[in-house]
């Protein structure tokens, strides 16, 4: 069964709406109106649950930051809470936050991660974490990227953390995790024994996931979410208005969302991100974010792979869907064209001719027929 | 039977008799490079990634891959055909679409210290994993238990012979090989000085009298949109809260505790660069260097 099910239109406002107290008060709405604000941003901090860390509400992603000056600018900001793991540019990103760290410890709260294996080889990938992050002692350490309830109950790797606490090489254990979600989380809580938690939390998350980080947050532990801004495509036709606000500032109307980790490799993304901080979601970030949420439903295929084999003539469907993605989506139609005929989809698509529209439906509601029809037409341009 | 029905059962052989070709080949681009190994065997068909589902594979990971250009991924594991699957070997081959993505997402993940070898262009080596870029593919090779070493790097070298051949990407020449730090070579696709207004660029490590310095360049469109490029670079420096800008000869210097040294100037087309941590005029020395290598470009160029 997929774990995240879409939200329905009716769903999404209705959820916005609750926390979206801004839409009845116009002056809120209106200081929301004007996009970045030009006053410097006030910053918001959350206590990370049983954890007592203080953190800015909008923290630092740096799995793919190079330049050191960006986090020093987001720090300069009031950003204090930073996210790398030990995988990240294979080591090389823990070198580049540790360059910040060395002059600014006492700034910032550090989170890393770490892979489940044997005690000897956690202990020894932590140290490594410590030698190229440049400090003593860790903040926060996560078991990277729990899958199901036995990895986050795993024993080896409950007391290895145990073991690093003891040994004073961090302060507070956590995990993270992309799927299963609410497994892991309601996992978490029953173990005892995490003192935080990061997940993937957006406005397009199942609702279900939202009700376990309420009973994580609870339970005590910190709840970071990852991944706000929902993915999808970077280019939308949105005029001059960028969702990556509008999705933070949703994120952060969720009380029990200590922090976000927006993934920054810029001084413009730092500033667009931390200007987030002291403003409410509004009307305007309501309104944008249904448009946008419009976009990445009836435009953006999911992959989910649930039309797989259900065409009676053949053709495959995520193959129709991957080509559109590549002309469409990245603006590429050359991938398009090599990847259609990669994968034969121009000869398939022959089988098609011999049904008046598409018998298959999609379930997140992509107009197969239409999208078929774009397909035939960029192979026929190929031919 | 209706046309339309002869159409759809003609159709439908055709697909079906295709699809056992394709299978039977293993036709599928990025399939065909997975290494042909004695004694060792698929243990299940391999899988494919592309840029919307990569994170299902390696998280948040992803996304770094994806700034590099990433188009697809094809995963594999291997085992032995005498043994269990606790000695399972997972190799994957990255699409990135050109070489500099592939080189660009490789160099990401160096640094000195580590051990090379000559798998592909150049190849990462150690014990549980061999990670080499070729051409427009990043190939990852892991293993089990460190037992494996050699094995990896059998892998590796199967892989590598099925690959296109390393060709020369004329930008890595950007930067003097003359002083380089080995493995310290760069290119940032995203967010190169921490700027979104400037393309990819190059970086490198260079000693100076035992001090190091980081030199790095990119090339803008025109000579004015480098010029703009420089005035932004160097206003955004200046946010750090008492540094100081200030233009001697044809460099920009800022200097600051967190920025360090740099030296900052165009060439043609190019923005280019050095900055030190402790020492101005170290800096200053290889941002010179850099000039007269980019004019000696611009020379051949013309």
């Amino acid at each position: 069964m997929r774990e995240q099910q879409t939200v329905s239109r009716r769903e999404f406002v209705r959820r916005t709406l609750a926390g979206g107290l801004a839409l009845a008060i116009p002056h809120v709405a209106k200081a929301n109106a004007d996009g970045q604000r030009k006053e410097p941003p006030r910053v918001q901090y959350r206590t990370l649950g049983r954890t007592g860390l203080k953190v800015s509400v909008v923290g630092f992603g740096a799995m793919r930051t190079s330049d050191p000056n960006v986090i020093h600018h987001a720090l300069d900001l009031g950003v204090n809470y930073i996210d790398t793991a030990c995988c990240y540019m294979d080591g090389n990103n823990e070198v580049i936050v540790g360059t910040v760290l060395k002059s600014r410890r006492d700034d910032t709260y550090i989170a890393t991660k770490v892979h489940i294996a044997s005690e000897k080889k956690m202990m020894a990938s932590v140290e490594r974490s410590l030698k190229r992050l440049q400090t003593d002692v860790i903040d926060v350490i996560q078991l990277h990227s729990m899958k199901k309830r036995e990895h986050v109950l795993n024993e080896t790797a409950m007391n290895a953390l145990d073991k690093m606490r003891k040994k004073g090489y961090v302060r507070f254990v956590g995990f993270s995790t992309h799927k299963n979600q609410v497994e892991c989380i309601d996992a978490g809580i029953e173990s005892g024994f995490y003192d935080m938690v990061l997940v993937t939390y957006s406005f397009k998350t199942d609702p279900e996931i939202e009700k376990a980080i309420a009973r994580a947050a609870k339970a005590g532990m910190g709840v970071v979410a990852m991944k706000t801004q929902a993915g999808g495509y970077k280019k939308h036709d949105l005029g001059d208005w960028s969702p990556h606000q509008a999705a933070l500032r949703w994120v952060l109307r969720n009380p029990n969302v200590a922090t976000t980790i927006p993934s920054m490799v810029s001084f413009a993304q730092v500033d667009e991100n931390v200007a987030v901080m002291g403003t409410k979601f509004g009307a305007r970030d309501a309104k944008a974010l249904e448009r946008y949420g419009q976009l990445l439903d009836h435009e953006i295929c999911r992959f989910c792979q649930d039309c797989d084999d259900r065409c009676p003539a053949g053709v495959s469907l995520i193959d129709v869907n991957r080509v559109l993605m590549y002309a469409d989506g990245y603006g590429d139609l050359d991938l398009a064209l090599r990847t259609a005929k990669q994968e034969g989809t121009a000869e398939t698509l022959q089988a098609c001719a011999a049904c008046s529209e598409c018998l298959v439906r999609c379930d997140y509601g992509l107009n197969l027929s239409e999208r078929v029809r774009r397909v035939r037409e960029l192979v026929g341009a190929m031919a | 039977m209706r046309r339309w029905q002869l159409t759809f059962v003609f159709g439908f052989v055709l697909v079906l008799v295709r699809a056992q070709v394709l299978e039977a080949s293993g036709s599928d681009s990025l399939a065909a490079f997975l290494p042909e190994v004695t004694g060792w065997r698929l243990a299940e068909p391999p899988e494919t990634y592309t840029p919307d589902n990569l994170f299902d594979y390696i998280d948040g990971n992803a996304e770094l891959y994806l700034s590099y250009g990433f188009r697809r991924l094809v995963s594999a594991m291997y085992v032995p055909e005498q043994g269990s699957e606790d000695e399972a070997i997972v190799v994957d081959v990255y699409d990135q679409g050109t070489p500099l993505g592939a080189f660009g997402l490789y160099s990401s993940m160096c640094r000195p210290g580590l051990t090379y070898g000559e798998v592909g262009c150049e190849a990462i080596v150690s014990p549980l994993q061999v990670r080499f870029w070729q051409d427009r593919y990043e190939v990852e090779i892991n293993g089990a238990d460190e037992s494996q070493a050699e094995l990896l790097e059998k892998f590796a070298r199967s892989v590598s012979a099925k690959l296109p051949r390393c060709g020369e990407i004329p930008e890595l020449k950007w930067l003097p090989e003359d002083g380089q730090v080995p493995h310290t070579l760069k290119y940032v696709a995203d967010g190169f000085l921490g700027q979104d207004f400037l393309p990819g660029g190059f970086e490198a490590k260079y000693r100076v009298h035992g001090t190091v310095v980081t030199a790095f360049v990119t090339q803008c469109s025109t000579e004015d949109s480098a010029r703009s490029c420089l005035h932004r670079y160097v206003g955004a420096l200046e946010k750090f809260k008492g540094a100081v800008a200030k233009q001697d000869g044809r460099f920009w210097g800022v200097a600051h505790k967190y920025v360090g040294h740099v030296w900052v100037s165009v060439e043609g087309p190019w923005l280019y660069g050095a900055r030190c941590e402790t020492e101005a005029s170290a800096a200053r020395v290889v941002a010179e260097r850099l000039r007269e290598r980019l004019r000696e470009i611009a020379g051949m160029r013309r």
